[in-house]
C-alpha cells in the first residue's frame, strides 16, 4: 500500500502538481538511490557506447541518424519511453451507470456564460446532462460543463472542468471535441472519460469504447503519423495523462480493463480452452480488451492450456494462464508482457 | 567542423537545425556520465541502456523544439524523470500482481491517498531528523546540493574523510528507515527482476 501511494507521489513530482514539502521527499529518496556498480572495462564501455549508438540508428527507423534527419516515430516509440505509468488517481469504478437523472438532490446551477450553457454539478452524485445531438455526459459531482446549446453542422464541442463520463452518438460528420485543460479531445462516437482538475496540471482521458484522440488545445488533431508528436490515439480500455510541464501524454492500460461490448467484436469467445495453444488464446485477449499482450519468447506461444477463463476479469485471467503455465506477466506501458520458461 | 571543439550551446543550436552530427556529439559528449548515474540507480546495465536509448532518440525526435540552456543539466534531468518512471513502474507492478485483492479491497479514493502521501512526507521528514546535524548537513550538500566531498570539507572545515563517513552513516541509516520505499526488498519480492 505505501509503495503503490509512493508510486502516486511519484507521478506527482513528474506532473509538476506537487508541494515544496514533498518535492523534497522525492529528491531526498532520489539521492538515496543508487549503489556501487561493478567496474566496467575499456572494452565493455566502448561496446556499450556503439551498441546504444547502433541501436539509436535502427530505432530511428530505416534512415541514419548521422546522415539524415530520422522521421518521427511518434506513436511506435513514445509509449514506450515513458514505460509504464501509473495509474494514480483511481476513477470510482462504473458507478456512474446507476447515475441518477438530475433531481432535487442535485442542486444544477445554470448560466450564460457567452452564449454557452453552463452546467455545474454542486450536487453528491452524479449528473446527467443529455446534449442536443442526444450524446450523454454524466458529469462527477464538482464538475462542471460548458456547451452551446445548439451545435453547428461541422463540429460538437464542450469545455469541461472536472470529471466526466461521455457517450458521444455516432456522427462521422460532426466531430464531437472535449476541451480540457490544456487538452482536446476529438472523437467520432465512442464512450470515455475525461478528468481535468480544477487546479492540477494532469488531465486524464481513458476509453470504454471505441476510438479518440487527444491532442494538446489549439493544436490541429493529429493524424496516425504525428510528426511532432503533440497528441495520441487511444483505443478502448487505454487512458492518457497529459503532463502539462512536460507536455508529455502518459499512454497505459485503464485500471481495470473490460471487455468490449459485442457488437465492437467480430466474435464472442467462450473463453472455455481445452489443450489450446497459448498463441490463440492471448489473441482471444486481445481482441477481446483490444490490448496487446507480448509473449517473452516464442516457444511459450505453443504451450497448451486447459482453462476456463469465462466470466473473469482480466487480471484473473492472467493469473490462471500464468499458473498453469508457471510464468509471470507484467504491465509494461501499454502491452502485457508474459515471461516463462516455456513447455518441455 | 570539429564537433567536438564546439560549446554546448552550439550544438543545441546545430541539432535544433537538423544537424545530426551535433547529435552525434552531444551523445559522445554526455552518453558515459549518463549511462554511469543509471546503473548506479537502477542497478541494471540492461535497463539503463534502454533509459539512455530512449532519452536521446528522444532528444533527436524535440531537437526543433527543444529550449535547452545548459545541456548537461538537462540531460540528467531528463533522465532522473526517466528514473522516476522507471520505479514508478516497479512500485505499480507490485499493485497489478496483487489486483485480484485490491479488487476485493475496494477503490483507494483520492483523500485517502493524499492522507497516504502526507504520511510519506512525515516518514521522511522524521527519519531525517534522527541523523546528527552534521551528518544531515554533510547529506544535504552531498545528494542535493551535488557537493563534491572536497568541497564539503572545505566549507565545514573536516577532514574528505570525515565527509566520507558522514556520508555512508546517514545512506545506511536513511536506506534502513525507509527501506519500505526503496527497491531492494521490492526486487526480492518479486524475485526475478
Amino acid at each position: 500500500m505505501s509503495r503503490t501511494s509512493f508510486a502516486a507521489l511519484l507521478l506527482k513530482y513528474q506532473s509538476g502538481d506537487i508541494t515544496p514539502a514533498e518535492q523534497l521527499v522525492v529528491e531526498q529518496w532520489y539521492a538515496l538511490l543508487g549503489e556501487e556498480q561493478r567496474e566496467l572495462s575499456a572494452q565493455e564501455w566502448m561496446d556499450l557506447e556503439n551498441r546504444i549508438w547502433g541501436k539509436l540508428q535502427q530505432e530511428s527507423m530505416d534512415d541514419d541518424i548521422a546522415t539524415v534527419p530520422v522521421k518521427s516515430v511518434f506513436g511506435q516509440k513514445i509509449g514506450a519511453w515513458i514505460a509504464v505509468a501509473a495509474s494514480v488517481i483511481l476513477t470510482l469504478g462504473f458507478g456512474y451507470y446507476f447515475a441518477q437523472t438530475i433531481n432535487g438532490t442535485n442542486r444544477v446551477s445554470e448560466g450564460d456564460q457567452q452564449t454557452l450553457k453552463r452546467i455545474e454539478n454542486t450536487g453528491l452524485t452524479v449528473v446527467v446532462v443529455v446534449l442536443e445531438d442526444s450524446s450523454k455526459v454524466f458529469l462527477n459531482p464538482g464538475a462542471e460543463l460548458r456547451f452551446s446549446e445548439h451545435f453547428t453542422n461541422l463540429k460538437r464541442e464542450v469545455f469541461l472542468n472536472g470529471e466526466a463520463f461521455f457517450e458521444v452518438s455516432e456522427n462521422p460528420n460532426r466531430p464531437f471535441f472535449v476541451n480540457a485543460g490544456q487538452i482536446t479531445t476529438k472523437v467520432l462516437g465512442t464512450s470515455f472519460r475525461v478528468k481535468a482538475p480544477r487546479r492540477g496540471s494532469e488531465v486524464e482521458v481513458s476509453v470504454t469504447t471505441g476510438k479518440v484522440s487527444v491532442y494538446e488545445k489549439e493544436k490541429e488533431a493529429p493524424v496516425l503519423s504525428s510528426k511532432n508528436g503533440s497528441g495520441v490515439i487511444l483505443s478502448a480500455n487505454h487512458q492518457v495523462t497529459f503532463l502539462k510541464r512536460d507536455k508529455l501524454f502518459l499512454t497505459r492500460l485503464v485500471e481495470n480493463p473490460i471487455a468490449l461490448p459485442v457488437k465492437d467484436k467480430k466474435v464472442q469467445y467462450s473463453f472455455n480452452y481445452n489443450d489450446t495453444a497459448l498463441q490463440k488464446v492471448l489473441s482471444e485477449l486481445e481482441e477481446t480488451y483490444s490490448i496487446d499482450v507480448e509473449v517473452e519468447r516464442k516457444t511459450l506461444g505453443d504451450c497448451p492450456l486447459t482453462a476456463n477463463l469465462s466470466r473473469k476479469g482480466l487480471y484473473q485471467q492472467l493469473d490462471l494462464i500464468c499458473a498453469a503455465i508457471q510464468g509471470t506477466y507484467e504491465v509494461k506501458g501499454t502491452t502485457i508482457l508474459i515471461s516463462g520458461h516455456g513447455c518441455e | 567542423m570539429e564537433y567536438h571543439l564546439l560549446s554546448d550551446e552550439l550544438l543545441v543550436r546545430l541539432m535544433r537545425v537538423d544537424d545530426a552530427e551535433a547529435f552525434s556529439e552531444v551523445y559522445k559528449r554526455f552518453w558515459r556520465p549518463l549511462f554511469q548515474s543509471a546503473r548506479y540507480k537502477v542497478k541494471s546495465e540492461e535497463i539503463a541502456e534502454e533509459l539512455l536509448q530512449d532519452m536521446f532518440l528522444n532528444l533527436w525526435e524535440k531537437r526543433t523544439t527543444l529550449q535547452i540552456e545548459n545541456l548537461g543539466a538537462y540531460l540528467f534531468g531528463v533522465l532522473k524523470y526517466q528514473i522516476v518512471n522507471h520505479y514508478r513502474a516497479l512500485f505499480l507492478a507490485e499493485k497489478y500482481a496483487d489486483f485480484t485483492q485490491s479488487q476485493l479491497d475496494g477503490y483507494v479514493h483520492d483523500a485517502d491517498l493524499a492522507v497516504n502521501i502526507q504520511d510519506i512526507v512525515s516518514v521522511f521528514n522524521e527519519v531525517l531528523q534522527q541523523l546528527p546535524p552534521k551528518t544531515s548537513r554533510v547529506f544535504h550538500m552531498s545528494r542535493l546540493e551535488f557537493k563534491t566531498n572536497r568541497e564539503i570539507a572545505a566549507a565545514l572545515d573536516i577532514t574528505e574523510r570525515t565527509v566520507e563517513h558522514h556520508i555512508t552513516q546517514s545512506l545506511k541509516l536513511l536506506r534502513q528507515q525507509l527501506r519500505d520505499f526503496l527497491p531492494l526488498l521490492l526486487m526480492v519480492w518479486l524475485g526475478n527482476i
